[in-house]
């Protein structure tokens, strides 16, 4: 982002120089807006990274479960190493099976 | 809950036949080389011979270069923990849960079948759930854990048939055993008798579908041979496995006094005056919705038909509001377990023997 920013500067200043021989050296008049929409940008950066960040990005694109957001607590003593307990929201499958 | 395959778990779909399938675990017990690379499954009185790349008749075993993979291993598509009355198991730890585990597919295919959306479905239709993703997603260790986490005294087999899952069902039961942990099979009992006897090892009860007594409506309705489920009850009884029988009475299939008269002789000569028998209603499913429900007065019947022959312990399953599900004592016939719906009212059982004269009451009560 920053290197294109710089890049996109630097030729607005040669194209500008080029067309009014230096007389108007900023003669766009997006310009402006376009560095408060780069600086809105840069603010909404650490917002995004904190979303990412949390795995928010199923949160955005998909409703998660409370399974599958629930922790998964250790196995109780006695089982073997790494046993994973699964929780209650856990057992489920088709409802109203019969035997 | 996330599903690992979100897709319709309508049954119908492929079928036996060509298909691409699941990783699976290779079948190493039971089944034969063919010529031309086809393999013939033994673990069912089928006996599919099964070329490359396609399925059998149950949908899940695939031969897959000449190696016979079971692909819902470690798949299961139904985890719940129910009261062991729910499945019926009635002499068999009453009042306690027990985790219940099924996966895709079976080896009959009743035109009656309460489960048929999981039963009569490919395996790669079926939803499974998310955690069950990877090679093998629940393992059978996985499963005991949880079990034993639960504090659950026992582990059922059932909703589908065990006889498809046979190896999950297998190493389950094995690891079950070994943490404590007892095993029921819920099943219709259409296996060949080698598999029985080495399941049957760490199998501690089970209740067995007798679907009828007459051989054509068996072939018609069920598409099986009706003397396999016979002969493996049995074995099963030889084993030392605790029994207990189903019979869903649908009308005008398989209500007739004199098959209920038949199937009663039969169960008092093979497996004994004390083997609970339950007598289940009918509610319309799957390719018989055109039928009522059961009439409770012919559950009724079938109940004083099974008594007048001698069975003790003789249940009516799927019927609310009355006092069909309590065991009295063949003795003193007074009320030793109370049952309403899935709970236990009143337990009068002593160290499994009626609390009120002492007389033993079989089952497996601890």
């Amino acid at each position: 982002m920053r290197f294109l920013w710089t890049s996109h500067t630097r030729r607005m200043e040669i194209g500008g120089a080029s067309r009014g021989g230096g007389q108007d050296l900023n003669p766009n008049p997006d310009r402006s807006m376009r560095r408060r929409e780069f600086l809105a940008a840069l603010a909404m950066a650490p917002v995004v990274l904190a979303i990412l960040a949390t795995g928010g990005l199923a949160r955005l694109f998909g409703k998660r479960s409370q399974a599958d957001a629930a922790p998964r607590t250790e196995a109780p003593t006695g089982l073997p190493p790494g046993a994973v307990v699964l929780t209650e929201a856990e057992l489920t499958g088709p409802h109203n099976l019969a035997g | 809950m996330r599903w690992a395959r979100d897709r319709s778990s309508s049954a119908g779909g492929l079928g036996p036949g060509r298909r691409v399938g699941l990783p699976g675990a290779p079948q190493r017990h039971h089944v034969a080389k063919r010529p031309g690379g086809a393999v013939q499954c033994d673990l069912c009185p089928r006996h599919c011979v099964i070329p490359e790349g396609q399925a059998g008749d149950c949908r899940v075993r695939i031969n897959r270069g000449g190696v016979l993979y079971a692909v819902t291993y470690g798949r299961p598509c139904a985890i719940h923990l129910d009261p062991v009355e729910k499945k019926p198991m009635f002499h068999f730890l009453p009042g306690t849960s027990i985790l219940s585990v099924a996966t895709a597919g079976c080896n009959l295919h009743c035109k009656n079948c309460q489960n048929w959306s999981i039963s009569q479905a490919d395996p790669e239709t079926v939803r499974v759930l998310s955690w069950t993703q990877g090679e093998y997603g629940v393992s059978p260790k996985r499963l005991v854990n949880l079990a034993a986490a639960r504090q659950v005294p026992s582990i059922a087999y059932t909703y589908t048939d065990p006889n498809i899952f046979y190896e999950y069902a297998y190493d389950t039961a094995r690891f079950a055993h070994a943490s404590g942990i007892k095993n029921v099979t819920v099943t219709a009992g259409y296996i060949e008798e080698k598999p029985l006897r080495r399941l049957a090892r760490y199998v501690d009860g089970s209740n067995v579908d007798i679907k009828t007594m007459n051989p054509r409506f068996f072939e018609e309705n069920c598409g099986g041979q009706l003397h396999y489920v016979l002969d493996g009850l049995v074995v099963a009884r030889q084993e030392g496995i605790w029994i207990e029988v189903t019979n869903l009475v649908i009308p005008t299939m398989n209500d007739d006094p004199a098959e209920t008269k038949k199937l009663c002789q039969w169960v008092l000569k093979y497996l004994g005056p004390d083997t609970p028998l339950h007598f289940s209603r009918f509610y319309p499913h799957h390719q018989l919705r055109n039928l009522p429900s059961t009439p409770v007065e012919t559950l009724i019947r079938a109940r004083d038909i099974a008594r007048d022959v001698g069975l003790h312990f003789v249940y009516i399953g799927n019927v609310q509001g009355r006092d069909f599900e309590s065991t009295f004592c063949p003795t003193c016939g007074k009320k030793v377990i109370g049952r309403v719906g899935y709970t236990i009212t009143v337990n009068n059982l002593k160290d499994g023997k009626c609390g009120f004269c002492g007389h033993p009451i079989p089952g497996v009560w601890k």
